[in-house]
């Protein structure tokens, strides 16, 4: 393991044997989350780009997906449409029996606060509260969250991720992949359907990023939730149930982890 | 939760704010108690009596010294609609030799059983109605060794303290109430050419019925003016005119601390951008980030005006007793009230650049 070549995504990704994301979204008909035909169109006229075009794509609950690709293959863009961040220009995103794309900003708010957990890049904690309080605070966007349940299902978190100990330190005080994991609790923390996860493992190195994925992939498995990690490190489909690959803006194919084992 | 968690963990930022804040606070106060200092030290002598209107002659403009009206206009206006008592002003802007030497005082001449008489007795008593040589002083001429019992000379003519009035400064100047009859004593003294008009006095005081129309009484006496007790302070030449300048530079630096809030809370909102994008995508709406922000700005405003007060308190007490000033309740308050508002409107300009975070900016960024 420790040997692996390095492999970068920004080389497209050879031809698998997969299906493509539209046959596959016909094999989960009942899926949690359906990405139907959607489009993001930016600008207009000759300088119109378009950064997702006609993506379809499946996923059960449960599942722990990859969404793969180079550097401006639109992957950020998509998983920011799914999450309700940004409006598709066309198609729509159903997560359960909620319509994504048809909610208003002010729905959008608390469809992400309740329904979604995030996990950026550079965990993003909030400088000034410990990590215990970087917990609590997403459940206090909940109207009507009671605080000692939140307290519980923090302090219980924080033990799963081995942070037992750092609870009361403040984000400054705690490594790289300490944060991350402080991260990966607060997007559990609001019990989310939806786990939506950004190159979790950018500011780590192979072996912080493997242990950080190995442990998102055992909460979100081990809590039956459903989770999209956007990455272009092929060393971390391994963690994965299924990848989608993405290259300019389409989704190419879905493939096993191992179709595409080093 | 967020916003005071902020500042407390973030002291050293929000002092930077609270210090700036404080300083234009202790300014401002500084400037009011100037203000009031100013004011009250103009106006005391006709603001500290029973006295809720007087009436001068018509060409006086309102200003006690320049006005000339009779004893027997006093008895007229007695019975003027609306008067409850008229009493004789006289007013005598001169020197006397005090205990200590020579001081500035402004004799004032009075009924002490009518409208007019001082009601800020502080010791001692006012003199009798037609009681000769003896007199009441302001408490400021404590500083020149003045007390009960204290012979003060104008003139020539001696007068015994028996009493002392707070809040009765005339134009800055210490005063001294006497019987009419030992104030033209002093007068005849000090100004010959007044001699042999015994019964000239300046003005004549009033106590006028709630609602009394002033314009009628003054009918009653053809050629005189009737202004109430405030009006005939604001009257009194450089009074108002002080008091616009420095409400002027008040209000200008209250304005000056509303930009600085302003300032600093739009730096503080553009540095934690990347912060507000991801609470954005977590849930956080606009409303909940900027009322911190403005939670923070009313808790920095408060703060501020804590330390300015303690700062010009302190300042207060280092001030020359000479120069006017007066720390009062109400002006703090006010200033209190401005500075926490100004704050808070600061703070406000923040939430436009606020709401026009991207929650979708929290997403993809360095790769």
């Amino acid at each position: 393991m420790t040997d692996d070549p390095v492999v970068d995504a920004t080389d497209a990704v050879p031809d698998g044997p997969g299906p493509t994301p539209a046959e596959d979204a016909g094999r989960h008909a009942h899926a949690l989350l359906r990405v139907d035909s959607v489009s993001k169109v930016y600008g207009s006229g000759h300088t119109e780009v378009t950064a997702v075009a006609d993506a379809t794509m499946s996923v059960d609950q449960g599942e722990f997906v990859a969404l793969l690709g180079p550097s401006g293959s639109g992957k950020t863009t998509l998983i920011s449409i799914i999450g309700g961040l940004l409006q598709a220009s066309s198609g729509s995103v159903h997560l359960g029996d909620v319509d994504v794309t048809s909610q208003s900003a002010r729905e959008l708010t608390r469809f992400r606060a309740e329904r979604v957990g995030f996990v950026f890049q550079s965990a993003n904690l909030v400088p000034f509260l410990t990590a215990r309080e970087n917990l609590l605070y997403v459940t206090s966007l909940i109207k009507g969250s009671s605080r000692s349940e939140a307290k519980a299902r923090a302090d219980q978190l924080l033990e799963e991720l081995g942070l037992a100990d750092r609870a009361g330190n403040l984000p400054e005080q705690l490594s790289g992949g300490e944060r991350q994991r402080v991260a990966i609790g607060r997007a559990l923390m609001n019990d989310p359907d939806l786990v939506l996860v950004d190159e979790p493992t950018a500011a780590l190195d192979t072996a912080l990023g493997r242990q950080v994925v190995e442990m998102l992939r055992r909460e979100i498995k081990s809590r039956g939730k459903t989770g999209i990690m956007v990455t272009h490190d092929l060393r971390m489909v391994e963690y994965t149930d299924r990848v989608f690959e993405i290259l300019d803006g389409e989704l190419t194919h879905v493939e096993e982890p191992s179709a595409l084992s080093h | 939760m967020l916003a005071l968690r902020e500042l407390q963990r973030g002291r050293g930022r929000f002092a930077a704010i609270v210090s700036a804040l404080g300083l234009l606070v202790f300014l401002v106060l500084v400037l009011g108690a100037l203000a009031d200092g100013l004011f009250y030290g103009a106006t005391g002598a006709v603001r500290s009596t029973s006295a809720t209107a007087y009436a001068f002659d018509d060409e006086a403009e309102g200003s006690l010294v320049r006005s000339r009206l009779t004893r027997d206009d006093v008895a007229l206006l007695a019975d003027a609609p609306g008067v409850e008592s008229a009493g004789p002003v006289g007013v005598l802007l001169t020197g006397g030799t005090g205990p200590e030497g020579d001081v500035s005082v402004a004799v004032f001449g009075i009924d002490p059983a009518a409208a007019g008489a001082p009601v800020t007795l502080s010791e001692g008593r006012l003199p009798e109605p037609g009681e000769t040589g003896v007199a009441a002083a302001d408490t400021r001429l404590e500083s020149d060794g003045i007390g009960i019992g204290s012979v003060i000379s104008v003139g020539g003519v001696e007068t015994s303290i028996v009493g002392m009035v707070d809040d009765a400064s005339y134009q800055l100047q210490p005063t001294l109430w006497t019987a009419l009859d030992t104030w033209r004593d002093m007068r005849d003294a000090v100004r010959p050419e007044l001699r042999g008009q015994p019964d000239v006095i300046n003005a004549v005081a009033l106590t006028t019925a709630p609602g009394a129309d002033l314009s009628a009484i003054a009918a009653t006496l053809p050629g005189s003016t009737v202004l109430t007790a405030e009006a005939t302070g604001l009257a009194i030449p450089g009074v108002e005119q002080q008091a616009s300048t420095l409400n002027a530079i008040i209000y200008t630096t209250l304005a000056v601390a509303g930009l600085v809030v302003a300032l600093f809370f739009a730096l503080l909102v553009l540095e934690k951008r990347e912060l507000f994008a991801a609470l954005k995508a977590l849930g956080s709406s606009t409303w909940r980030l900027g009322s911190g922000v403005i939670a923070q700005a009313a808790v920095s405003s408060f703060l501020g005006v804590v330390v300015g007060a303690i700062v010009a308190r302190l300042f207060g007490l280092i001030i020359p007793a000479n120069v006017p000033t007066l720390f009062r309740f109400d002006t703090l308050m006010t200033i209190a009230v401005f500075t926490i508002v100004a704050g808070v409107v600061g703070a406000v300009f923040s939430l436009r650049r606020i709401a026009r975070i991207d929650p979708a900016t929290a997403i993809g960024g360095v790769l």
